[in-house]
């Protein structure tokens, strides 16, 4: 029932922004009303729910309902962010879609058909970058060609590793099923080819955009949750860790030491956020009880730090034309809140202390083995990359500014500033999620259980 | 004129799955060498017609139409894009494609990806058929091949529609449930769409730099 209403809201989002198109502000205030209604329905959910839809099963677990919320709520914040500036209407009619095929993707058991919702729902991205006429198109297509992959490969690996079960002397299936689950994987989380179509989209594509390609990713790890332990052998699992883990250090490591070389935000901001995923692969991959509770934890923190940072990084855009360090300066005076939510993000993202991340980061490290002495010392270092770029533009936006002001960046400014506090509220009070939500440890067991049962 | 079309389908239907198969190939050498947008689009009319052809008889009958259809929406689509994009009618542009280096390039990619076929088609880790597996690989591969050297909006969104085309009839061959091949549509329709919404804002911004 729940599934069926989150549906059905989506549906008739998508048909109430075509038809009132012409008004911007009723259509912002209109999928807003609508994701919200949406998180509350889904953060309702506190039992498991089987349902059928066309003839396939529909599980929606308590964890889906929390995290679909989640991902509704960044939505929102983007949504909003955009009253008056940025997206027109086919964007924000793509994101109700988007959204439609997102819960269904999640929610669907069948992983074939999971799969395809996943690649259509990664279509609807292009639309909502496409939608400024700024964007660089042919970097948007690129990032199409390689969106577009994602869907496919996926359905591939559950459809060879189903066979795979029917056929267990047939090594050809796991071969097939286990390479296309890496590269999707590797694809999906924007580490392989590095730097190909994560850091574009974050640099050049508006805000929806980065948050919708954000949640197709979260998508992808719960559908790799659904798919894992169903279907592969012991060591297949062991495999597929171990390559997660080394994907996982390299993005660390090449998204840090990328991120200290930019010199523009959108360049710090990008990097920073693909190291920081890096980090999430790689509790994945280590595979203990907390190391998968800390990288789901992980993966929610990098969503509240890329929603604020992507909205702050509009903002200067949008004022300064570009995100030069060198053409920033003033930023600080002209805009507080929005620097200062954009700082908040950054640290979170570079994992120092004080903001939601540091512990996650710090769980995740303890778990690697003690064998492995010197690649937890690697990844831990590598936080010093985007720290030091987020230090350099604490330093760029000092100075006073003399342009005119545009007092209707304010509202972004705030959305973002408040993404900050929330991330340094999350790691000032971590019990205070348990307290607003008792079932929430259970949750993340409920998502360890179902990576490694 | 309907009679015609009839006994052309008729005549379409009764070639073998290796004729079709080769021919599916041959409309995927076109794409990859030609230059004229128009040809192309042809081209990818017909390739979605032979397509129709070879699947839909064995799957579901009525399938047949439908993916004619799809096919014929994306085409269209596309060549309303080209006449909106009247870049594709500047004089550079067209100079840049017939350019003796471009030729070569094209010729160089086909060859690779032709390798890159015949290795993947040779391992057939699909189990598909023969004529299916041949089919299956030279669009995906190829699909891959094109987007990934397109140096134009048109040439990469031909070619992300032939490795959709190659992933999708995989998908048909292999799960036959109506709801997936449903999605299928939705999916090539929606690429097309989103083809077509970039082509014609890179028309614009090209046009904007020229006027510059």
């Amino acid at each position: 029932m729940t599934f069926l209403l989150l549906m059905a809201l989506s549906v008739a989002g998508v048909v109430m922004v075509v038809v009132l198109r012409r008004w911007q502000t009723v259509v912002v205030g209109l999928v807003t009303a609508i994701l919200v209604a949406m998180a509350v329905i889904a953060g309702s959910v506190s039992e498991p729910a089987y349902s059928y839809f066309m003839g396939r099963l529909i599980e929606f677990r308590p964890i889906y309902g929390r995290i679909l919320a989640f991902c509704y709520v960044c939505t929102t914040a983007v949504t909003v962010s955009g009253l008056r500036s940025y997206y027109n209407p086919t964007g924000y009619a793509s994101t109700m879609a988007f959204t439609a095929l997102i819960t269904a993707a999640i929610s669907v058991q069948d992983g074939i058909l999971g799969a395809l919702l996943l690649g259509a729902a990664l279509v609807l991205v292009v639309f909502v970058m496409a939608s400024p006429s700024r964007d660089d198109q042919m970097a948007s297509l690129q990032v199409l060609s390689v969106l577009i992959l994602i869907g496919p490969l996926l359905l591939l690996a559950v459809w060879a590793l189903q066979s795979r079960s029917l056929n267990p002397n047939d090594l050809s299936y796991l071969q097939l099923g286990v390479i296309s689950l890496i590269l999707t994987f590797a694809l999906g989380m924007g580490a392989f080819p590095f730097g190909f179509w994560f850091p574009p989209i974050v640099r050049k594509g508006n805000p929806i955009a980065v948050v919708l390609v954000y949640i197709a990713m979260v998508a992808l790890v719960m559908r790799l949750a659904a798919i894992l332990p169903q279907l592969l052998w012991p060591q297949g699992q062991l495999l597929v860790a171990n390559l997660l883990l080394r994907a996982g250090l390299i993005t660390v490591i090449a998204g840090s030491l990328l991120a200290l070389l930019k010199s523009s935000l959108d360049g710090i901001f990008a990097y920073s956020v693909l190291s920081t995923l890096g980090i999430t692969m790689l509790g994945l991959g280590i595979g203990t009880d907390i190391s998968i509770r800390a990288a789901l934890l992980h993966l929610i923190y990098t969503g509240i730090a890329l929603t604020g940072g992507s909205i702050g990084l509009a903002v200067l855009r949008r004022y300064y034309g570009g995100t030069l360090l060198t053409q920033i300066s003033g930023a600080r005076q002209r805009f507080p809140l929005a620097v200062m939510g954009l700082f908040l993000c950054g640290l979170s993202l570079s994992g120092l202390p004080l903001t939601a991340g540091f512990i996650t980061r710090f769980t995740i490290f303890s778990e690697i083995d003690t064998a492995h002495l010197g690649m937890t010392i690697a990844v831990a270092a590598a936080g010093i990359g985007p720290a030091v770029g987020w230090f350099r533009f604490a330093l760029a936006v000092r100075g006073s500014s003399v342009r005119a002001p545009m007092n209707w960046l304010l509202l972004p400014a705030v959305l973002c500033v408040m993404m900050g506090g929330t991330l340094v509220f999350i790691d000032t009070f971590p019990s205070l999620l348990e307290a607003l939500d008792p079932q929430f440890p259970l949750m993340l067991e409920d998502f360890r259980l179902l990576l490694v049962p | 004129m309907n009679n015609t079309l009839i006994a052309l389908f008729e005549k379409l239907q009764s070639f073998s799955p290796q004729s079709t198969a080769i021919l599916i190939v041959i409309t995927a050498v076109i794409l990859m060498l030609t230059s004229d947008v128009r040809r192309a689009v042809v081209a990818l009319l017909v390739q979605y017609t032979l397509l129709a052809i070879l699947i839909g008889p064995r799957v579901y009958g009525p399938l047949t139409i439908l993916r004619i259809g799809i096919g014929i929406a994306i085409c269209a689509i596309l060549l309303v894009t080209i006449r909106h994009a009247r870049v594709y009618a500047a004089s550079t542009l067209a100079a840049q494609r017939s350019s003796l280096a471009v030729i070569l390039y094209r010729i160089l990619t086909l060859v690779f990806s032709a390798l890159a076929v015949y290795a993947v088609w040779q391992a057939n880790l699909l189990h598909l058929s023969p004529a299916d597996g041949l089919v299956t690989y030279a669009l995906i591969l190829s699909g891959i091949f094109l987007a990934a050297t397109g140096n134009e909006p048109l040439r990469l969104g031909i070619g992300i529609l032939m490795a959709i085309s190659g992933f999708a009839t995989a998908t048909v061959l292999l799960e036959q449930g109506l709801l997936v091949i449903g999605l299928w549509g939705v999916i090539e329709l929606l690429s097309a769409l989103a083809i077509a919404a970039s082509i014609e804002s890179w028309a614009d911004a090209q046009q904007k730099a020229s006027v510059r």
